[in-house]
C-alpha cells in the first residue's frame, strides 16, 4: 500500500509540469494577453499598456543607453531603423517621432533572431517581450519558492484570490455531492434489485431527463421558477442584509439560497450514478455467489445490502473520485447563473480573460484534486473490497 | 452588454470584455452656449438644471413606426419630502462641520434606508480610481472620492466640487481653483491644497505610478501641468499648452489624503500601485459623500455615510440621505434581469434591448419605473480596410485588387445605398433603435449636426458599381472586375455578440442584392483585436465604439486622428493619406487647442460632414438606452450619460425608510 501511494506521489512533479507547460505555451501561443483589451480602449494610451505589461514582467523595458547595442538597426518595409547613443528613435539615420512610425515599430522582430519581439511606444520607450520559454522558467522559479504571484486581473495574490472563494464553491459542492449520492446510491440499488419495476421505470425517465436538461437549461429554470413562485431567492449565496441577522437566520438564510443551486448541480449529475449502480446492482444480484448465499437462507436484506452491494460499488467508488477532481471547475455555469461568488467563476473567467498566474495557480490546483480524488478513491476501494487490498 | 462602455458588447459577463474604446462626442463642460451653426442643425445643449429630455425630433426616416413609439424619459421631479417628519432631522453620526461656501444641492429628503445597485460584474480590482482598469469601480469611486471639479449628468456640464469657484487666464494657461474651507477626509483631517498638490504631483503625475488619467494632461510635446498651493485653499495649476477639457481631466483625479500615503508614492515600486485593493475597504480614505465598510468578494459592496460628509441640501439637511448603499455584484445579465424583476435590488442600468419587452409588461405593475433614456450613444460601425501597408513578409495586407475597390469612395456610397439601415434596426433590434449616419446620435446634446444621407436605394448603388467598371456578373450573379476578380470579400465581428453576428449576416443579403459578395468571418474580440492592432489583413469589419463621460469628441481623438490607434480603416497614418484626412487632422487640433464652445461646435458639425462624405467608416445604428429604478427611491434623475439611475447617489432617499 504503500509503495503503492510513494508511486503516485512520484508521478505527480512530472504531471504537473508538462501540464503547466501545455497550459502555458497555449496561453502564450493564442492571440492577445490580458492587457490586449485595453489596447482597443481610447481611455488606454499604449504606453500606459505596456508600462503594465513590465509590471507584471509580460515584457523589459529597454535602458536608453543599451538600445544602441541590444537592437542596432534593423529595417522594416525599406526603412532603416537604429538609435542613438541616447536611445532616441533614429530612421536612416536621422531623428524621427516614434509616435508617427507605430506602424512599423509597435511590433516587431529583428531579421537575425525571428522569435524575439520588441516594441517601440508612441513616447519612445523600447520594450522586449519575455519569450513564453523565458516566462515559464520565470514563473516555474517562483512556484518552487511558494509564490503563485499576483492575479492581473483582481490585483491580490492568487492565492489569497482562491482561498476566499473556495469555502464557498465547497459547500456548493458538498451540498450537492450530499444530494447526488445521497438520492443516486439508494435508488440505483432498488431499482437493481427490482429491475424493470415501477419503481425502476421511474428512475430510469427521471435519470432520461437528468441526461438530456443542460445544465444551464436548469439553472434558468431553477431561477424562473424562484421568481415566479417567490419559495426560493433568485440566486445569490446570502440576503443583502445577511451581516444584521442573528446566528440562526443566517443559517436559515445561508440553508434557503444553497438549495436550488445544489440541487440543479446534485440533479445533473445523478443520472450517472444511478445507472450505473443500478447496472452494477442488477449484474451484482444474477452472480453465483448471490444464489449460493440464497440457497443457504441468508436473508434477501442481507444478501442485498451485504454480498451484493459490496461487490457492486467499487466502479461508484472510483467515480466518486473523479467527482472531487471536478469539484472545483465543474459547477461554473451553475455559479454564473446563480451568481454564487465561486472559484468556478473566478477560475473560468480567468481564462477567458488571460489572467496568467490565476489561470496556471488553478490548473495546478485542478490537476493535484485530481491526482488527490483518485488517491481517495484507490483508499475507499482498499477499505470496501479486501481484494484490492491484498494486491 | 454593457452600454456606455466600449466592449464586444457581449451578453454573458464571463466572455471577453472588448473594450473598444471609447468615443463620444461632446463636453458638457464647455457647451453651455447655443449658437446658430452654419452646418445642419444642432439640439440646443443642456442648460437646464434637471435632466431634461431634448425635445423628441421626429425621426426622418420610418425606423420605429411599426413598432410601439418610445418615448424620451420625461423628467421626474419628486414632491419635496416633508420637512416635519421625524426622519427628515440630521441623523447623529454625522460629526459637525462648517463648510465654507456650503454646497447647496437643490433636493429634500428624508434620512434612513438602503439603495441597492446591481452592477454587472463578478469582481472589482481595485477601489483605488486611479490605478483601476474597469469602468464599474471607476464609477463606483464617485461615491467615496471627490475631484476639483465633477461632471453633473444630468446638466451636462462640469459642477463645482471641492473647488468652488475657479478663474482662467485669458491665455487659458493658468488656473486658480478655489478650495472650500472646512471639508475633512472620511478619517477626520482636514482637506487643504496640500492635498490637492499631492493628489495630482504625487499619485497622479508620478512616473511610477502607472495611470490612465495622466494621459489626458499630456498635449503634444509639451510638458505636464504643474499645480502649487497658494493658500490652504487655494491652487493654482500651469499649463504648458492649451488644454481644452483641463477640467474634465482635473475630475479624473481623486483627491486622497497626503498624510495617509506620502510614504506610499516614494521609491522605484510605490505602494500606491497596490493600495485600497479590494481587500482593504479600511484604507479607503476620501472625502466624498460615503466610506466603503464591507466588501465580500464577488457578492457585494456595502457604504455607509462618511460621518464628515460636507454636501448639504439648500434647506441645510446634511446629505447623504440614504444611511446605506449596496452594489451588489451579478454575474450574468439575465440573472440580474430576472433578480430586478423579483424585487432583488433597487437601480439598474443598462437594460438590453432584448428586455425590452418584460421590463414593460412588468411596468404596468407599478412597483418600478423603466426610464427611456433616449437613443444610446453607443454606435454600430461597418467599415473597409484601406491599409496601403505591406506585411513583414513584403506582401501587400490586402489583396491590391480589393484594396482599390476599398480605397474607392464610390464602392463605399454603393455599400451605403445598398444597405437598408431602418430595415436593420427592425430586424436586429425590434425597432428600437435609429439609423445613424455619422458616430454622434441627436441623442448626444450638444454636439448633434446632421450630415448627409446616403440613404437605401439599390439602383443607386448598383449605378455607382457599374460605374466602377465592376458591370460583369458571373452566373451566382456577383460582380467581377476587369480582370475577373469576384467582387467579395471576408466581413468580420466579434462572435460574442450574438446581435452583431445578426447584423453581418443581414448586412450579406443587402450586399447580395447589389451583387456584392460578403463571406462571413465572425472572430473571438482576441483575435479581432490583434487584427485592427497588428496584423490589419481583415477586409471589413462590423464593430462598435461606446461613449465616455462627457461625451466630448476629445475623447474620441485616437478614432479621429490619422495617427490614432483606432483610425480603423487605416490606422496610425505616419502622414495624413488623403487630403481629407489632413483637414480632419487640423480639426481635431483646433478642437484641442480651442476652448471656447461657441466656436467648437461648428468644428466638430464639420468634420463630421467630412467623415460623412468619405464614409471610411459607415455608421449604421444606435440602439435605444434604458434603465429601471423601483418606485420607493426618491429624487430619482436617471440619465443617458453612464451611470445612468445613481450618478447623484448621495440625493437618492427611500420612501419606506428601509
Amino acid at each position: 500500500m504503500l509503495t503503492f501511494f510513494l508511486r503516485r506521489l512520484l508521478s505527480l512533479p512530472p504531471l504537473l509540469l508538462v501540464i503547466s507547460l501545455m497550459t502555458y505555451m497555449l496561453l502564450q501561443l493564442s492571440p492577445g494577453d490580458f492587457y490586449a483589451k485595453l489596447e482597443q480602449d481610447q481611455k488606454y494610451g499604449f504606453d500606459y499598456v505596456m508600462q503594465l505589461r513590465t509590471s507584471v514582467g509580460r515584457v523589459v523595458k529597454v535602458a536608453e543607453a543599451d538600445r544602441a547595442k541590444d537592437i542596432g538597426s534593423f529595417t522594416i518595409a525599406d526603412r532603416v531603423y537604429s538609435f542613438s547613443a541616447e536611445g532616441a528613435l533614429l530612421k536612416d539615420g536621422s531623428p524621427v517621432d516614434p509616435k508617427l512610425e507605430q506602424a512599423w515599430v509597435k511590433r516587431f522582430r529583428l531579421p537575425g533572431d525571428s522569435s524575439q519581439l520588441w516594441s517601440i511606444s508612441e513616447r519612445g520607450n523600447v520594450y522586449r517581450w519575455v519569450g513564453w520559454t523565458r516566462g515559464y522558467v520565470a514563473w516555474f522559479g517562483n512556484v518552487i519558492t511558494g509564490d503563485l504571484g499576483t492575479s492581473w486581473s483582481h490585483k491580490a495574490p492568487v492565492m489569497d484570490v482562491m482561498l476566499e472563494r473556495l469555502w464557498n464553491t465547497l459547500k456548493l459542492e458538498i451540498v450537492a455531492l450530499i444530494i447526488a449520492w445521497g438520492l443516486a446510491i439508494p435508488l440505483g440499488v432498488w431499482s437493481g434489485v427490482r429491475p424493470n419495476s415501477l419503481l425502476d421505470h421511474l428512475c430510469g425517465a427521471v435519470a432520461y431527463m437528468s441526461l438530456s436538461m443542460p445544465g444551464v437549461f436548469l439553472s434558468l429554470l431553477a431561477l424562473f421558477l424562484a421568481l415566479s413562485t417567490g419559495w426560493f431567492p433568485v440566486g445569490d449565496m446570502h440576503s443583502l442584509d445577511h451581516e444584521r441577522m442573528g446566528f440562526f437566520a443566517q443559517l436559515t438564510d445561508a440553508g434557503w439560497h444553497i438549495i436550488l443551486p445544489a440541487s440543479v448541480i446534485g440533479f445533473t449529475s445523478i443520472a450517472y450514478y444511478m445507472r450505473q449502480m443500478r447496472g452494477q446492482m442488477v449484474e451484482a444480484m444474477s452472480s453465483d455467489y448471490v444464489r449460493t448465499a440464497r440457497a443457504k437462507g441468508v436473508s434477501a436484506r442481507r444478501v442485498q445490502f451485504v454480498h451484493a452491494l459490496r461487490n457492486a460499488i467499487n466502479p461508484l467508488v472510483t467515480m466518486f473520485g473523479f467527482s472531487l477532481a471536478a469539484l472545483l471547475s465543474g459547477s461554473f455555469l451553475v455559479e454564473l447563473i446563480f451568481n454564487w461568488p465561486g472559484l468556478a467563476v473566478v477560475t473560468t473567467n480567468a481564462v477567458f480573460a488571460k489572467d496568467e498566474p490565476l489561470v496556471m495557480a488553478s490548473v495546478l490546483f485542478s490537476a493535484l484534486l485530481l491526482v488527490a480524488g483518485n488517491m481517495f478513491a484507490d483508499v475507499l476501494l482498499a477499505i470496501v473490497d479486501p481484494r484490492i487490498r491484498a494486491e | 452588454m454593457s452600454p456606455l462602455r466600449m466592449s464586444p458588447g457581449t451578453t454573458p459577463s464571463w466572455t471577453p470584455r472588448a473594450a473598444v474604446a471609447a468615443c463620444a462626442l461632446f463636453s458638457l463642460v464647455l457647451a453651455a452656449c447655443s449658437g446658430d451653426v452654419p452646418q445642419g442643425r444642432l439640439v440646443n445643449p443642456a442648460d437646464v438644471k434637471r435632466a431634461q429630455p431634448d425635445k423628441p425630433v421626429a425621426p426622418d426616416s420610418g425606423t420605429s413606426k411599426a413598432v410601439e413609439e418610445e418615448h424620451v424619459e420625461a423628467a421626474r421631479l419628486d414632491p419635496p419630502a416633508d420637512m416635519n417628519d421625524p426622519r427628515a432631522k440630521i441623523p447623529a453620526y454625522f460629526q459637525p462641520v462648517q463648510v465654507e461656501p456650503p454646497f447647496d444641492a437643490d433636493c429634500t429628503g428624508l434620512y434612513g434606508g438602503t439603495v441597492t445597485l446591481g452592477l454587472l460584474g463578478e469582481t472589482i480590482d481595485t477601489f483605488n480610481p486611479l490605478t483601476s482598469n474597469e469602468a464599474t469601480s471607476s464609477e463606483l469611486s464617485g461615491l467615496v472620492f471627490d475631484t476639483l471639479t465633477s461632471y453633473d449628468s444630468g446638466a451636462w456640464r462640469s459642477r463645482p466640487s471641492l473647488a468652488w469657484k475657479w478663474e482662467v487666464s485669458p491665455d487659458y494657461l493658468t488656473w486658480t481653483f478655489h478650495l472650500r474651507k472646512g471639508v475633512r477626509f472620511s478619517d477626520g483631517t482636514p482637506m487643504t491644497a496640500k492635498d490637492v498638490v499631492f493628489s495630482f504631483e504625487k499619485t497622479c503625475f508620478n512616473p511610477k505610478i502607472a495611470n490612465s488619467a495622466v494621459d489626458g494632461f499630456k498635449i503634444g510635446d509639451a510638458p505636464l501641468p504643474t499645480f502649487q498651493a497658494v493658500d490652504d485653499h487655494t491652487v493654482i495649476a500651469k499649463c504648458a499648452a492649451i488644454d481644452a477639457l483641463f477640467l474634465d481631466h482635473c475630475s479624473g483625479v481623486p483627491i486622497v489624503p497626503s498624510a495617509r500615503w506620502k510614504d506610499a508614492v516614494e521609491g522605484d515600486q510605490p505602494a500606491y500601485n497596490s493600495a485600497m485593493g479590494a481587500e482593504h475597504p479600511e484604507e479607503v480614505i476620501g472625502t466624498g459623500p460615503y466610506r466603503v465598510i464591507q466588501y465580500a468578494t464577488g457578492e457585494k459592496i456595502v457604504y455607509e455615510p462618511n460621518p464628515y460628509s460636507w454636501r448639504t441640501a439648500k434647506n441645510g439637511q446634511r446629505l447623504p440621505y440614504a444611511e446605506r448603499i449596496v452594489a451588489k455584484l451579478v454575474k450574468d445579465n439575465t440573472t440580474r434581469t430576472l433578480q430586478f424583476l423579483g424585487g432583488g435590488f433597487d437601480l439598474m442600468d443598462s437594460i438590453q434591448v432584448v428586455d425590452f419587452p418584460q421590463f414593460s409588461e412588468k411596468e404596468k405593475e407599478g412597483w418600478f419605473d423603466l426610464h427611456r433614456l433616449g437613443l444610446s450613444l453607443n454606435v454600430t460601425w461597418l467599415s473597409f480596410n484601406q491599409n496601403p501597408g505591406m506585411t513583414p513578409e513584403g506582401k501587400p495586407k490586402i489583396a491590391p485588387y480589393r484594396l482599390k475597390w476599398f480605397q474607392d469612395e464610390r464602392f463605399r456610397r454603393a455599400v451605403n445605398h445598398a444597405v437598408d439601415r431602418d430595415q436593420l434596426v427592425k430586424n436586429i433590434l425590434d425597432g428600437r433603435g435609429e439609423a445613424i449616419w455619422s458616430d454622434t446620435p441627436r441623442s448626444n446634446k450638444s454636439w448633434f449636426s446632421e450630415v448627409t444621407r446616403f440613404t437605401y436605394a439599390p439602383a443607386k448603388a448598383n449605378a455607382l458599381l457599374d460605374g466602377m467598371g465592376l458591370a460583369k456578373r458571373d452566373s451566382d450573379g456577383i460582380r467581377l472586375d476587369a480582370e475577373g476578380h469576384r467582387v467579395s470579400f471576408d466581413l468580420m465581428t466579434n462572435v460574442e455578440n450574438p446581435i452583431r453576428i445578426k447584423v453581418i449576416a443581414q448586412l450579406k443579403d443587402f450586399l447580395a442584392a447589389v451583387g456584392v459578395e460578403a463571406q462571413l468571418k465572425p472572430a473571438a474580440f482576441q483575435e479581432i483585436s490583434k487584427q485592427l492592432d497588428d496584423v490589419h489583413q481583415w477586409e471589413a469589419m462590423v464593430l462598435g465604439w461606446g461613449s465616455a463621460v462627457p461625451p466630448d469628441p476629445l475623447n474620441g481623438k485616437n478614432i479621429h486622428l490619422s495617427s490614432g490607434r483606432l483610425h480603423v480603416w487605416y490606422p496610425q497614418q505616419p502622414k495624413p493619406f488623403r487630403d481629407w484626412e489632413t483637414a480632419a487632422d487640423s480639426i481635431i487640433s483646433m478642437l484641442d487647442r480651442n476652448p471656447d464652445p461657441e466656436a467648437r461646435r461648428p468644428l466638430w458639425a464639420l468634420y463630421l460632414q467630412l467623415q460623412a462624405n468619405q464614409q471610411s467608416t459607415i455608421y449604421l445604428y444606435a440602439p435605444n438606452e434604458y434603465a429601471a429604478s423601483r418606485s420607493r427611491i426618491h429624487n430619482r434623475r436617471p440619465s443617458l450619460l453612464r451611470p445612468s439611475t445613481w450618478w447623484n447617489f448621495e440625493e437618492l432617499w427611500t420612501v419606506d425608510g428601509k
